[in-house]
């Protein structure tokens, strides 16, 4: 990438790219059937307005490393990392665009206006997260403790 | 804005686009010695003997059959469901067109209609790009259509050749698309073949075959042909940019639907109105003629001998026949009809009515 209009130098990311055999590509259309443009209205920073406190106690329990698997491409894992800093949870996509988590209740939290949920099972160990997406809710598995 | 209006604002602001690639000259392409694309040269073969399709091409139906491609159907081969809905979308202005107002992918229409399109051409697949950035794959490969596919905008489309004659049949269409201007619909069970033959370096012949009983009769074929588009490249066109008409598109008013004109009247207009200069809106027409005739109560508006389709009137003088723009007569001071014009977003078209 390189605009020297707006950014100091050029600099270079990695794409991942696999072959995909047996399968085709199948049209996209964006524009068909668009009914969400007018329900999208306000800010992320909005759910600041909204932000319930949560005890670092139950906070530090979502701390570890969560695995996803795209459908359209399963061999393609996603890694999600969750810490907890300042009183603060944070996630970020292996590593980068780390992006704080706003709490909307106990273990529901807002990310840039999008919903996740954390899980447990019925010990109380937290297991996945599901994000709320418009395809469906997804799951990100999370990964054994490394300690 | 329409692809059309586009073309048009294309060829009128080309000077400012001469920065981009829109004059780049087309590397190893046959020319003469004047250094002029030679377009009569033979036509090219691939490694494997096969003619090469490959190119920068301006295809297309004639302006008159996008405007109304079953203007050759005798009227009994249209099903009254679809010929009332012609109609009606007529009667909106294209109003609700998908591909205009909607920015949604042209299907079929995007195999008919003017305009350039490249064609990348492999042993298994022959893509066919368009400056809107919908794109076509023909597979070559072997491979069956899809027994029964999820319709979708483009369609599914295989190829074989049959000699030096590409043949492209596609299906699993859906049926939000229109075929023309005028509207006319298809169902889900529309075919559409293709036979491309490149005559030489320069000219193809492209003839399409339409084929949906569940609308139409019988099958019919339209013509599609064109030239290279040599020394261009394909820009890029953007329907969803800056798109501000969608509002204003609201068919016509409540007082224009009430208007009748008397036959009498409509008589008056009947005749052949020509431009007297070449327009941008058809490149390939050297004077573009109108010709205005009077069947069964109503004005049909044909452009160079193609397309029949009905005026729909706004006034005593003003009808819009979803071709261009409005269209207004003009008399002379003895009552006698000399020449209309032709009101579009571009321009004002004046064509002067022929003795």
């Amino acid at each position: 990438m390189d605009d020297p209009k707006i950014y100091a130098g050029p600099w270079t990311i990695a794409v991942k790219a696999s072959l995909i055999p047996d399968t085709e590509l199948l049209e996209y259309v964006c524009a068909e059937n668009e009914q969400d443009r007018p329900h999208l209205v306000g800010k992320a920073s909005d759910d600041l307005k909204y932000a319930v406190k949560v005890a670092p106690e139950i906070l530090s329990q979502y701390v570890g490393s969560y695995e996803f698997q795209p459908p359209e491409n399963p061999t393609n894992l996603l890694t999600s990392n969750v810490t907890f800093s300042g009183g603060e949870l944070f996630l970020d996509f292996e590593g980068k665009d780390k992006v704080a988590l706003i709490p909307m209740s106990d273990t529901i939290f807002s990310i840039l206006g999008d919903r996740i949920q954390f899980v447990k099972d019925d010990r109380g160990a937290i297991t996945h997260y599901i994000s709320f997406a418009a395809e469906g809710d997804l799951k990100s598995i999370r990964k054994p403790d490394k300690r | 804005m329409t692809a059309l209006s586009t073309t048009i604002v294309a060829c009128l602001i080309g000077a400012s686009l001469s920065a981009q690639w829109l004059n780049q000259p087309t590397a190893g392409i046959p020319r003469t010695a004047d250094g002029k694309p030679n377009l009569s040269a033979p036509a090219p073969k691939t490694s494997d003997g096969k003619p090469e399709l490959s190119g920068l091409w301006r295809l297309g139906v004639e302006i008159g059959v996008a405007a109304n491609i079953t203007s050759e159907l005798p009227a009994g081969e249209i099903q009254p469901w679809a010929a009332a809905l012609s109609r009606q979308r007529l009667g909106d202005f294209g109003k609700d067109d998908p591909e205009i107002t909607g920015c949604l992918p042209g299907g079929p229409r995007h195999i008919t209609r003017a305009g350039l399109a490249k064609i990348v051409q492999t042993p298994t697949v022959l893509v066919i790009l368009y400056e809107d950035l919908a794109y076509r794959q023909i597979f070559l490969d072997g491979r069956q259509l899809p027994q029964d596919p999820n319709p979708n905008w483009m369609g599914f489309s295989v190829g074989h050749w049959e000699g030096d004659t590409l043949v492209v049949e596609s299906a699993g269409f859906n049926d939000r698309t229109w075929l023309d201007f005028a509207g006319h619909p298809h169902t889900e069970a529309l075919r559409m073949t293709e036979r491309y033959r490149r005559r030489d370096f320069g000219h193809m012949d492209l003839q399409v075959t339409v084929n949906d009983p569940q609308a139409y009769a019988k099958p019919w074929t339209v013509s599609a042909g064109g030239t290279l588009a040599a020394d261009t490249e394909l820009l890029e066109y953007v329907c969803a940019e800056n798109e501000k008409d969608r509002v204003h598109l609201i068919g016509r008013t409540e007082e224009e639907k009430k208007v009748i004109v008397a036959p009498e009247i409509l008589a008056k207009y009947v005749g052949v109105y020509e431009v007297g200069s070449e327009s941008a809106f058809d490149t390939r027409a050297p004077r573009n003629v109108f010709s205005i005739t009077l069947v069964n109560g109503e004005l049909l508006l044909d452009l160079q001998g193609k397309g029949k389709v009905p005026m729909i009137p706004l006034s005593e003088t003003e009808f819009s026949p979803r071709l261009l723009g409005t269209y207004q007569f003009i008399k002379n001071e003895q009552g006698v009809v000399t020449h209309m014009l032709v009101h579009s977003a571009e321009e004002v078209l004046m064509a002067v009515r022929k003795p």
